[in-house]
């Protein structure tokens, strides 16, 4: 059975509607609506060519049906739903993103490499890989290194929510070494850039190698504790 | 009815059925068709325009699935604030019809 072609109608019913984005869906409905009909017709026994004239007459004045179409699809609503959806998708995206890039690994090298420390050998290290979301901002500490000065280095990033409207934390973190015998040494030197994304270095020196665990402090009594005795990788073993 | 499908109690018919399933448009002039014996014929185009509107009007949304005939279509679905407005014209129509009744009827029903 050869459908014919509504392709005229159509266009004549569409050049009313002046929201183009829907141009597709009102094409596709509608050209359906009219095979059907035209189906059920020729299916009856109707000869084509009158089954074609009938279809098009049951559908009615093709100037008429477009100016109603116009109004319900009107462009600035239409716009305005685009933009907002367009929002949508993106604020799913910066919230899902340092997930995603966690799962990728290696995600800092993504934007930018870290300092590499250039005056002291590495003595270990730790892939942390830990995340957590306080409030608003997601911390990520990545990792722990260890050097033969004794210093004690944390890479870690922050991740601040663009669109929140609640409060924006220092986004640096404050670092407490503990060792068998309680706590040894509070906070250290470091940086941070960035203030929505932002990578940092934390710096905390003369620690001895068997110190316990590492205590990372974000913002309001939110507190982060790392395990040094584990997962260390030894560097001159590698 | 050679008059077209815009305005009146269309959306009231149409937000009555869709309370029963989901159909698509094709599916939503048979059915009134058969139901109302053929003394609702109108032109078929304009049913869109009054589909969509109700749809920026948020009282039915549409999807995309595949029917029956294996083709694609879209169905319309009706939506909560879409049943409240149908209990709101039903409302409406019942105490319109039963004022042109009480008008054709005479002493007949006349308020007691």
């Amino acid at each position: 059975m050869r459908v014919p072609d509504w392709e005229e109608y159509l266009k004549q019913i569409l050049s009313h509607v002046k929201f183009k984005y829907d141009h597709n869906h009102i094409y596709f409905e509608l050209k359906n609506h009219m095979e059907d009909r035209y189906d059920e017709f020729v299916s009856e026994g109707m000869e084509e060519e009158q089954a074609r004239e009938t279809v098009l007459a049951c559908m009615g004045d093709a100037d008429e049906i477009g100016e109603e179409l116009n109004k319900a699809h009107s462009p600035f609503l239409g716009w305005i739903w685009r933009v907002l959806k367009d929002a949508l998708i993106l604020l799913v995206i910066l919230n899902f993103l340092p997930a995603l890039s966690l799962i990728t690994s290696g995600f800092i090298s993504v934007f930018e490499s870290y300092d590499e420390k250039s005056d002291s050998l590495l003595v270990y290290s730790i892939d942390v890989g830990y995340r957590e979301k306080i409030y608003d901002t997601t911390v990520i500490i990545d990792k722990i290194l260890y050097y033969e000065d004794h210093t004690l280095e944390v890479r870690y990033a922050t991740w601040t929510n663009p669109f929140s409207d609640s409060i924006k934390w220092s986004s640096s973190i404050g670092v407490t070494i503990y060792d068998e015998q309680g706590k040894i040494q509070a906070n250290g030197n470091g940086w941070k850039s960035g203030s929505y994304y932002g990578r940092g270095q934390k710096y905390c020196e003369n620690i001895p190698l068997d110190a316990t665990k590492a205590v990372i402090s974000y913002g309001i009594e939110n507190e982060i504790p790392i395990d040094l005795k584990e997962g260390r990788v030894m560097a001159n073993e590698s | 009815m050679d008059k077209g499908l815009i305005g009146g109690s269309t959306v009231l018919m149409l937000l009555s059925l869709l309370q029963e399933k989901e159909y698509y448009g094709y599916e939503i002039i048979k059915e009134i068709e058969q139901r109302s014996n053929c003394i609702f014929q109108f032109k078929e185009g304009t049913l869109y325009p009054v589909l969509h509107r109700m749809e920026s009007q948020g009282l039915v949304k549409s999807y995309k699935a595949t029917a029956e005939t294996g083709k694609e279509r879209k169905y319309y679905q009706i939506t909560v604030k879409g049943k409240t407005q149908l209990a709101k014209e039903k409302e409406q129509w019942n105490a319109f019809t039963i004022s042109v009744k009480k008008v054709l009827g005479g002493a007949g029903y006349a308020c007691p």
